[in-house]
């Protein structure tokens, strides 16, 4: 009887203050001892105790206060659900009911679920990044072309003249000499033809020998044919590297008269090329046709009208010369280690 | 590198691949599908002819006992362990394909799936391989008493005894758990189902009518008591009376139906007091104080702790929401897989 003394005390107080002081007041009310309530329940005493002291920490996890207080409610017959509610809102803090495990466990998922937008980041950045540095690569060719294009826009009158100035086409060179031959008189041609037929066609001299004809006339009539014909040889033979000789001067000249009509072409998509040192190159145009896919030997000039985008690779860098609409192309900062070079020329 | 894309995409799962209900519960939602587990597979053209799943879930559960010729409603499940490969594969495709309904993606999700403790090797590698055949990237398995007390909110990881008793549709699982371990662990194939088929004998044995699963589950739900209470509870149902033919209206009482369940009752309730015998006793001491936990859908049966209590001598306590309680476990150890490993799961 002594448990029916402490709880009238209790009693006397709210009912409403706990749970636990709820049950115990129907308990009292029921006339039921603690012990015998124990009995019922299979739980100590002391469990019990506890939970009408409301102190439920003393109890291991929620799970099992939750079903203690419900057996008791059914015993003493209140309302389980009432007991249960009350008892999740003045005792239980938070949403997850749970103990140690629960805690531990809301916490690992609250980080886990930002490991996983980690992830997502992570991935963000590295497409990012891959996407900056292909726009990179992509931009670097047509930055050293608006170059081009400015400095050809900066000044156009030098590109248009620069045309012709450099390195006059060889079989231009040779068919001027030739022309020019034709247009000299007669009377000067054994004069001039007399040099190249002494020094470079001996064997030529030698036949007029063996022909037997030792008269002058006979031999200044033959004279201008062969004049025509020796200096015709000489601008072909010539024609590897012109530029020395009378051959230049004609060929100055004469230029200035083809010129005119292919120069707005040489303005538009011409590239020149000297080759200093043997070097494979592979020039390919827009269509991806191999404009140039050959072994060049050192000296070997080519000059090419293709349509932009132009694309080159030299096997040696420093053998190669580069003219692009009349601009020549610094091409010392593309070779790369190996001694290569790629350049797309638009 | 394009399925762990994939993974970033689908929701880890864990699921309670149970006989009669399959639940899943998907990490940061919740218990996301809860349906029956049942398959109804559609043979055109006559044995032999091609075969295509009709129905899956609860519209399959529907068809139970009532479908046409080319039309059969099957549970793959038995006894907490795959009875048809084929159709569980297809009847978990279905269902995670379900919960990721709203992905433009193929669902490449982690999986954990329990498995009955008592489940062999060979069943359980079944389990695991047709999850994988379903979409599963990674499949994790987990005993199903583990999941249900830690989805009890038992502390599993104190050094204390706790011990769990989960009665689902095919089996009933009880287990001793300390330290995050089993202890001890022992699995009856008692469970909901024998419940229904005890019903159906006993009406079949008493009133020469025979009923169907549906109606038995029905019985079972609505007045089966695992005690005799104070109010008599009682249900009008229809079967065929076996010896004229033609269907029948009968009336059932909870204390015919309490006579009915003895003997799957008890089954359950001497592995229990098996489980204690065989428990260390030290952590016997501990369950005596605290109590045992019940889960599982066959929690839910009327006074069955009021049964186990008086049997035992211990408290039981049923668990708050005992039907999900496995999948809600396997859920939140899923959670804990990425920070703490594998402590929780069951090897193959």
């Amino acid at each position: 009887m002594s448990e029916t003394e402490t709880p009238r005390e209790d009693s006397g107080r709210a009912p409403t203050s706990g749970p636990g002081e709820r049950l115990q007041a129907a308990r009292i009310a029921r006339g039921l001892p603690l012990e015998e309530l124990a009995h019922q329940m299979h739980l100590s005493v002391g469990i019990l105790r506890s939970l009408e002291d409301n102190r439920f920490e003393d109890i291991t996890a929620p799970i099992f206060v939750k079903g203690y207080l419900r057996s008791y409610a059914r015993i003493v017959e209140l309302d389980e659900q009432d007991i249960l509610d009350q008892y999740v809102r003045e005792y239980m803090d938070g949403d997850p009911p749970i103990g140690s495990t629960g805690n531990a466990v809301a916490q690992r998922s609250r980080s886990r679920g930002r490991g996983r937008w980690k992830g997502l980041v992570i991935l963000l950045l590295v497409t990012l990044l891959l996407g900056g540095w292909w726009f990179m690569r992509s931009q670097q060719p047509s930055e050293t072309l608006s170059l081009d294009a400015a400095s050809e826009a900066a000044n156009p009158e030098p590109a248009a003249e620069a045309a012709p100035v450099p390195q006059p086409d060889d079989a231009l060179a040779g068919e001027a000499a030739r022309r020019l031959e034709a247009l000299t008189p007669l009377s000067e041609a054994p004069a001039t033809a007399a040099l190249p037929e002494a020094s470079t066609v001996p064997d030529r001299e030698s036949a007029a020998d063996t022909s037997g004809a030792m008269s002058a006339p006979s031999r200044t009539e033959q004279a201008p044919e062969q004049s025509l014909s020796a200096p015709d040889m000489a601008a072909t033979d010539d024609a590897e590297n012109a530029g020395s000789g009378a051959a230049v001067q004609p060929a100055a000249q004469a230029t200035a008269e083809p010129v005119p009509e292919p120069a707005p072409a040489d303005a538009g998509n011409s590239l020149q090329l000297r080759v200093t040192a043997d070097t494979w190159a592979d020039i390919r145009d827009a269509r991806g046709n191999k404009r140039v896919y050959d072994l060049l030997r050192a000296g070997r000039q080519l000059k090419l009208d293709a349509e932009p985008p132009l694309r080159l690779f030299f096997g040696n860098g420093h053998g190669v010369e580069l003219i692009w609409r009349g601009q020549p192309i610094d091409l010392e900062n593309r070779i790369r280690a190996d001694n290569t070079v790629r350049i797309t020329l638009e | 590198m394009f399925s762990a894309i994939r993974g970033l995409l689908s929701n880890d799962l864990s699921i309670d691949l149970g006989t009669a209900n399959t639940l899943i519960y998907s990490r940061g939602q919740g218990i996301v599908l809860n349906e029956p587990s049942v398959v109804a597979i559609r043979q055109d053209r006559g044995p032999g002819g091609p075969k295509s799943v009709e129905a899956v879930g609860a519209d399959a559960k529907k068809m139970l006992g009532r479908t046409p010729e080319n039309i059969t409603a099957i549970r793959p499940m038995k006894d907490g362990v795959i009875a048809d490969f084929t159709y569980t594969e297809k009847m978990l495709q279905h269902f995670i394909r379900k919960v990721h309904e709203n992905q433009l993606f193929r669902p490449s999700p982690r999986v954990l799936i329990c498995v009955p403790c008592g489940a062999t090797q060979v069943e359980r590698r079944a389990i695991r391989e047709s999850a994988v055949g379903a979409g599963a990237r990674k499949v994790y398995l987990i005993e199903e008493p583990m999941a249900a007390a830690i989805g009890a909110g038992m502390p599993v990881d104190e050094p204390q005894g706790s011990m769990v008793l989960d009665i689902g549709g095919g089996t009933s699982e009880v287990a001793v758990m300390s330290l995050n371990g089993i202890v001890y662990s022992a699995s009856v194939r008692i469970g909901g189902d024998r419940f229904d088929e005890a019903i159906t004998n006993y009406v079949r044995r008493n009133y020469g009518i025979l009923i169907g699963e549906a109606t038995a589950e029905r019985i079972k739900v609505e007045i089966a008591a695992a005690y005799p209470g104070e109010d008599l509870l009682e249900l009008e149902v229809k079967g065929r009376n076996l010896s004229e033919g033609v269907p029948r209206s009968f009336t059932l009482n909870s204390n015919e139906i309490l006579e009915a369940l003895q003997d799957p009752l008890y089954g359950i309730v001497s592995a229990v007091k098996n489980a204690l015998e065989q428990t260390p006793p030290e952590l016997g001491a501990d369950i005596a104080e605290r109590g045992i936990v019940l889960t599982g859908g066959g929690a839910l049966l009327r006074d069955l702790d009021r049964l186990i209590m008086e049997e035992t001598g211990l408290p039981v306590i049923i668990a708050e929401d005992p039907l999900t309680c496995v999948a809600r476990g396997g859920g939140r150890v899923l959670e804990m897989i990425d920070e703490h490993g594998s402590d929780f799961l069951a090897v193959e």
